[in-house]
């Protein structure tokens, strides 16, 4: 039977190691550089529908413009069929978008407002470049997924918004990819 | 069938053109492509860059296949310049198809630089006629003061100038510049079985065969029965008798245990400029493989096109990239007074919308980022100088130091740009501001000289002449000393000119097929 003075002793000696782990581990982090986001290497699979859904609300929220969805949805869909990483990658962004609307909002997150949504998206942009140390131990205590969603949903989104809604927001007739004719090209849009 | 037997090197567009003729004909034709299948049309190919976002892996060549070794003045990748799929580069191409003008056959005896060609643009001009019609190419001369004389008009009618186009011709004109609409392959109405262009923008890999792909034609030749296409296929050496007779190809399928001997009649190297030259020097120094016998030149002469782009920003949005098609171009320097000292240069209006660098959409937060990132495109226009290169002995094609998967050693290309060629990209800057200062541009930014780009125009390596002293092929192609070996697309230039290349490719293409046809087969 241990007597109280070598409980106490060793007690000291769990909790001293204790937080001199978790020192080191705060230490490390401040050090280093972020890992890359990273998509992994999960199955392909068939979005429910809705993920997609979330997804296109997110769309719809980081570009902040009424975008046509069924192309951004033919984009999430085969992504997600055709490329490793993708559908897992998109279900848990749904996941983790939809937790953190109900938990603000008390509902999902395709029923929240724009700004309610844009206000959730906004983890990814303090994620990316974490100006101090305690952004830094946020970030990989609590956001460590948002610089992957960040990189492969939501820029990847607005990569696909620069290509096709963005020219029609710009004042053009259509995007490159849509048959537009060989009418309108000779007169100044609108 | 005739029985007789054609062996083709390469399925890019005058190795197709080749093909689809001789095979009309009856006469029985292989084609060897090293590349891979490559839907036609290219819907899945849209569909997999503009829908999904996908560069897909599948269309490129093995790693252990494709490479080249490169040294000298030029920096770009010369392996992202040929696509090495069926059909070739013009899988991809933009489509542009002006003729070269008669003076751009006699450099050497009218301006003192490079060499004379052995054929005049005469003897090449009812064969431009054919290609135009093969190629469904849409244009006219009414605009365009300075094309050379035609005797039938195009096949198609013209794509008309933008808006921004427009605009820019009106205030060039003010100031004597005559800005036209471009002659390209692509179709402005229905022709054949391809659909009129809808101007999805998407011309590099164009959904419905409106702008012309060589498959189009690849398709109609193997329909024929009489051809067909071994894709995965590396051809390695030629094989020729004693007399310089060629006899066989050595090919080597992807995944294939040993190299087998294709026997032929008649042998066409088409495989692009750099590996046409790869495929004579492996094939020269095969001893084992009998007497294929080539003179010094091959390799030599090889020509780029020299590109320079700069930027040009306006007070007010031209709305670049409505169309996909670049319908301005200017040919109004395309023989000017100082040729001689300096190159000639084709003036080219994009369509393309590119941001400039320090507004890429890369680290856009929200769509408001990616529009103003975007905004200031609206009112830019890309102007390329399309330039004359001066054909230099000192650029060259060798056989590399490394090596590919069989263990034949890669081409290396060694460029260097010269006098002739500082000089023109000095006139060609010259003509830049010029058009800046008469289109009333607030700002215009310039390329250096040495960020030159080819175009994806390879030319010379086995230029033609009169003999092989100083040419590798005749006017018809034909190898000095192997009478059933021709080489024919790009490599056979004696110089590059100021426009593109690919029509006086295709027009020399089909007379070289009529040749084989009447005279060989």
């Amino acid at each position: 039977m241990l007597s109280r003075r070598r409980f106490l002793g060793i007690g000291l000696l769990l909790s001293a190691t204790a937080a001199s782990l978790g020192a080191w581990r705060v230490l490390d982090i401040v050090r280093r550089r972020p890992p890359e986001p990273a998509l992994g290497d999960a199955p392909t699979g068939t979005l429910a529908a809705s993920t997609v859904a979330t997804l296109v609300a997110a769309a719809q929220a980081v570009t902040g413009y009424p975008v046509e969805p069924s192309h951004y949805e033919e984009y999430y869909r085969w992504r997600a069929q055709h490329l490793r990483g993708y559908f897992a990658l998109y279900e848990r962004f749904a996941g983790a978008v939809d937790r953190d609307a109900i938990r603000s909002a008390g509902r999902p997150f395709v029923a929240c407002a724009a700004a309610v949504r844009a206000r959730i998206l906004a983890r990814a942009v303090r994620s990316r470049h974490p100006a101090t140390v305690v952004d830094r131990l946020r970030v990989d205590m609590l956001d460590a997924e948002w610089p992957t969603f960040d990189r492969f949903v939501l820029g990847e989104t607005l990569a696909l918004f620069a290509r096709t809604d963005a020219w029609v927001a710009l004042g053009y007739h259509g995007w490159p990819g849509v048959p537009r004719g060989l009418d309108r090209y000779r007169r100044a849009p609108g | 069938m005739t029985g007789r037997t054609v062996a083709v090197v390469g399925s890019g567009v005058c190795g197709t053109v080749i093909a689809f003729l001789l095979a009309q004909r009856g006469y029985r034709v292989d084609v060897f492509e090293k590349g891979g299948d490559y839907p036609y049309p290219h819907a899945p190919q849209f569909q997999d860059r503009f829908l999904h976002g996908y560069e897909n892996p599948a269309y490129a060549p093995p790693d252990d296949l494709q490479g080249l070794t490169l040294s000298g003045d030029y920096h770009r990748d010369l392996n992202d310049e040929r696509h090495i799929v069926v059909g070739g580069s013009a899988t991809h191409w933009g489509a542009i198809t002006p003729r070269l003008r008669p003076p751009d056959f006699r450099t050497k005896s009218q301006y003192g630089f490079g060499d004379d060609w052995p054929i005049t643009y005469d003897e090449v001009e009812p064969y431009y006629c054919r290609a135009e019609a093969l190629l469904g190419v849409s244009g006219t001369d009414a605009d365009n003061p300075f094309a050379p004389a035609r005797s039938r008009p195009y096949p198609l009618p013209p794509f008309e100038l933008s808006y921004g186009d427009r605009v820019l011709a009106g205030r060039l004109a003010a100031h004597g510049i005559t800005l036209h609409t471009t002659p390209q392959a692509a179709t402005r109405q229905a022709y054949g079985a391809r659909p009129a262009c809808q101007n999805f923008g998407a011309c590099d890999v164009c959904p419905i065969g409106a702008r012309y792909s060589p498959n189009y034609h690849l398709m109609r030749a193997v329909a024929t029965g009489a051809c067909a296409v071994h894709s995965q296929t590396a051809v390695r050496r030629i094989v020729a008798d004693r007399s310089g007779r060629a006899t066989a190809l050595v090919v080597r399928p992807d995944g294939g245990a040993a190299d087998r001997d294709h026997g032929a009649d008649v042998i066409v190297v088409a495989g692009g400029a750099i590996e046409n030259a790869r495929l004579l020097l492996l094939s020269r120094q095969d001893r084992s493989l009998g007497g294929l016998r080539l003179g010094d030149v091959v390799g030599h002469y090889l020509a780029f096109h020299h590109l320079w782009t700069g930027r040009l920003h306006y007070a007010e949005p031209l709305y670049p990239g409505e169309v996909g098609r670049f319908t301005g171009q200017s040919y109004q320097f395309i023989d000017p007074p100082g040729r001689g000292a300096h190159g000639a240069v084709k003036l080219e209006f994009s369509s393309n919308i590119v941001p400039p660098p320090e507004r890429s959409t890369d680290g856009a937060t929200t769509g408001s980022d990616v529009l103003e990132a975007l905004r200031p495109t609206r009112a830019q226009r890309m102007l390329t100088v399309h330039a004359e290169s001066d054909p230099s002995p000192r650029r060259v094609v060798t056989l590399s130091e490394t090596r590919d998967r069989f263990g034949d050693p890669y081409a290396h290309v060694h460029y260097e740009l010269t006098e002739f060629d500082h000089e023109t990209y000095r006139f060609g800057r010259g003509l830049f501001e010029r058009v800046a200062a008469a289109t009333g541009a607030r700002r215009a930014e310039f390329e250096p000289v040495e960020s030159v780009y080819s175009g994806c125009h390879h030319m010379g390596t086995c230029r033609m002449g009169r003999g092989p002293r100083d040419s590798v092929v005749d006017s018809f192609g034909a190898v000095h000393g192997s009478p059933n070996l021709f080489v024919v697309g790009g490599s056979a230039f004696v110089g590059p000119g100021p426009v593109n290349p690919t029509l006086t490719m295709v027009a020399l293409a089909t007379r070289t097929a009529d040749y084989i046809a009447g005279r060989l087969l």
